[in-house]
């Protein structure tokens, strides 16, 4: 009898431990969802999705297949309805995993996010650091395209964000999934990147106006410039301002440190937003057709020409957003609220008004460090 | 008293309170924080974390007037013998029904983050069976694998806290305070309940080796729970303002905020989950210790380990029981409720030792 109730036991172990693979998920049948497209759909009230999936064996060396995603749309209510479309219709598993960025198409954004969010907050695949631009025209025409530099459009776009906004300051990647979140609960306006299908290539420039939740207008990429320095979110970039005659034309300026710093103040029932600007850094390139110059002229000039044009374009973004689109996405209110609680708490609902008549005052001072290798 | 040759050593009271306060709590304690006490929230956890701290003093003062004894026998002493009956069944029913909570959320929270095709059954169970394990080893080695643990499970969750410290926004603190005190007094209760794991403190003295060092290791323990959850609901509320409160596991996504933006690795969140299970694991094995060694201790029978397999089923049984996230909240308020008073009869029990004269500090 032991011995029996022994082998038994024996079976059952080695049923158990033998059994190693019977629930494995190779990763060649995993659909990776690395790029997400959300446009409005043909019919009413229908959206479009479109999957891009990367196909693991384009990666293998000598793979047999030659491409290295493929796009997949799926027109549906809702954006779980699509994904299980997309399982209808393949053998692979989708999994939002690896997800790279989210594309939302101008006509989709203009009719508002609110119906179609929830999803992406809502699954625990998707990412909250998950990057969201706008796309000026069609989402899916950007991950349709064949771009030279990598493989998969949707890295290319998501590089592109990450990257580029270390280079310029007509760019925006401060919106993710979590801060959408964030404006939606918490009622406030944002700006997205804007995205620009052209032939072949994408420009990344600019960016869209959102009104609670609702794409509202675009913004051009110095005024872009402009809603960073105010957002607080800055940090190197190029800038550009044109010379009085007897230096030249035109000088560049590499910003390698910025810091700003935004302070709402009360007076009476008048809003005043103090901006403070500080800039370090080295001259790029002049466009000087005339020759010499006086360095220590041409630096105090300079600075203070920079100064001002900076002020003027921060001043000019923030007109445009305040009077034109009637959106804050500078994330004033969330200072007011938190400088003054208990003004908030009796003026919550005149914050419309209170925003249209606010001020600004910039407080900028650039400083020039270097002027590179040459000495004119 | 069984193995008591070697005891437990004065680092290892330490490591078991810490343990046994940081558990399921550390996932979405931020949430509770921010839900109750909006902005104030890290300030709110603070002063919970402070009365916690009084709340584990006035236990360990409590229990080093009877040295030999656990609680279990000691309020049969000062309450009479079936009051002091009562007070114990009750503090078994709170560890029971405290170690289904702690079992079921894991559970659901597994399900969520890591093993969404794993039956619910089969991460409990598993669970289970692991904790009976090592509870059947007794509390010495109860005491090794949260020494062994303490480390990796405060470092991954200090990781989170610092490297989430470059996005707090300081601004947003200035709303502090601007509702006066009241939030944060109404939240205390509440957030005092996350803290809660030191009432082993009643049970395990005994089995020390140097009980005059219990007060300050003891305490000891609990400050690291404190800097830790103060920690976390900080940068959330620093981060994300009071949209925290709409999330379910806000912790996981802070941790993933490491792995996307500093690139040094790939989805911490994995690493952040796996030594989270460990921190469950020990405060689960804690809590089954707590109920079957009271069990035993109160029908006044000497070896506490048939009693783990006895019990096991019931604990499985209320883990299970809830069909939803709905009935798994009105099981975690259950527990709030049972914790706070387990806690704090400590003082009333402390007072009437005093006045009746029982016990005594000449012990030790």
């Amino acid at each position: 009898m032991a011995k029996k109730t022994m082998l038994l036991i024996l079976v059952l172990a080695l049923m158990f431990t033998s059994s190693s693979c019977w629930d494995q998920k190779p990763i060649e049948n995993q659909a990776f969802i690395i790029g997400l497209a959300l446009d409005k759909g043909k019919q009413p009230d229908k959206i479009m999705v479109t999957f891009q999936i990367a196909q693991p064996k384009a990666f293998i060396a000598e793979s047999p297949a030659d491409e290295s995603f493929w796009n997949i749309t799926e027109e549906a209510d809702d954006i779980s309805t699509a994904q299980s479309q997309l399982a209808n219709i393949m053998n692979w598993i989708p999994s939002f995993m690896h997800c790279q960025v989210i594309l939302i198409g101008e006509d989709l954004a203009r009719e508002g996010l609110h119906k179609y969010h929830d999803f992406i907050l809502r699954t625990h695949e998707v990412r909250r650091r998950l990057k969201v631009a706008v796309v000026q025209g069609k989402a899916k025409d950007i991950l349709d395209m064949d771009f030279k530099s990598a493989l998969l459009p949707a890295f290319v776009v998501a590089e592109m964000m990450s990257q580029n906004i270390k280079y310029s300051y007509d760019l925006t990647d401060y919106m993710d999934v979590a801060e959408i979140h964030r404006a939606d609960s918490e009622g406030f306006d944002f700006v997205l990147g804007r995205i620009i299908p052209m032939d072949n290539k994408i420009e990344m420039s600019g960016s869209g106006v959102f009104k609670n939740l609702k794409l509202v207008g675009w913004l051009s990429g110095e005024e872009t410039m402009g809603v960073r320095f105010l957002q607080g979110n800055v940090g190197s970039g190029y800038l550009t301002v044109d010379l009085p005659e007897e230096f030249g034309d035109r000088a560049v300026l590499r910003v390698y440190e910025a810091h700003s710093r935004l302070e709402p103040e009360l007076k009476g029932n008048k809003l005043y937003v103090r901006l403070k600007v500080r800039l370090e850094g080295d001259i790029q390139e002049i466009v000087n057709e005339k020759g010499k110059m006086n360095e220590t002229v041409f630096l105090s000039t300079a600075q203070r020409l920079f100064e001002a044009d900076l002020k003027e374009k921060i001043e000019h973004a923030f007109r445009k957003a305040q009077q034109e689109y009637e959106s804050e996405p500078f994330g004033i209110k969330d200072k007011v609220k938190s400088y003054y609680p208990k003004y908030w708490k009796q003026h919550k609902d005149q914050w419309e008004e209170l925003y249209r008549s606010a001020k600004l005052e910039i407080e900028a001072k650039v400083l020039i460090r270097r002027i590179g290798e040459v000495n004119n | 008293m069984q193995k008591q040759s070697q005891g437990l050593g004065n680092f290892q009271i330490t490591a078991i309170v810490t343990l046994n306060a940081i558990g399921v709590a550390v996932l979405y304690i931020p949430q509770t924080a921010v839900e109750i006490a909006g902005i104030d929230a890290p300030v709110a956890m603070l002063a919970a974390g402070i009365i916690s701290l009084i709340l584990t003093g006035v236990i360990i003062i409590l229990s080093k007037r009877f040295p030999s004894m656990t609680m279990i026998e000691y309020s049969r002493v000062i309450l009479g013998k079936y009051l002091g009956f009562l007070f114990g069944a009750a503090f078994i029913i709170y560890a029971m029904i405290t170690s289904s909570y702690v079992l079921r959320v894991f559970g659901d929270a597994m399900k969520v983050l890591l093993l969404p095709r794993t039956p619910l059954e089969i991460v409990i169970i598993s669970m289970l069976f692991l904790c009976a394990y090592c509870v059947h080893g007794g509390i010495s080695t109860i005491a090794k694998v949260c020494e062994i643990f303490l480390v990796p499970v405060i470092a991954v969750i200090g990781i989170t806290i610092i490297f989430n410290l470059n996005y707090v926004q300081l601004f947003r603190f200035r709303e502090s305070f601007a509702n006066g005190l009241m939030p944060i007094i109404r939240a205390i209760p509440a957030l005092t309940v996350s803290y809660l794991g030191f009432e082993i403190l009643y049970l395990i003295l005994p089995f020390m080796k140097t009980r005059e060092k219990a007060l300050p290791y003891g305490v000891a323990g609990l400050i690291i729970p404190l800097l830790v959850y103060t920690g976390l609901v900080f940068i959330s509320v620093g981060e994300s303002g009071e949209t925290i409160s709409e999330l379910m596991y806000p912790t996981i996504h802070f941790s993933r905020r490491i792995g996307s933006t500093e690139a040094f690795v790939e989805r911490f969140d994995i690493f952040f989950i796996a030594f989270w299970i460990l921190a469950v694991f020990t405060t689960l094995a804690m809590f089954m210790y707590m109920w079957s060694i009271s069990m035993t201790r109160l029908l006044s029978l000497r070896n506490y380990k048939p009693f783990i397999f006895i019990l096991l089923p019931v604990c499985y049984i209320i883990a299970i029981l809830p069909q939803n996230i709905v009935q798994i909240n009105v099981l975690g308020q259950i527990v709030n409720y049972g914790g706070i008073f387990i806690v704090t009869s400590s003082i009333p029990l402390l007072l009437i030792s005093i006045i009746r004269k029982k016990g005594g500090a000449k012990n030790g």
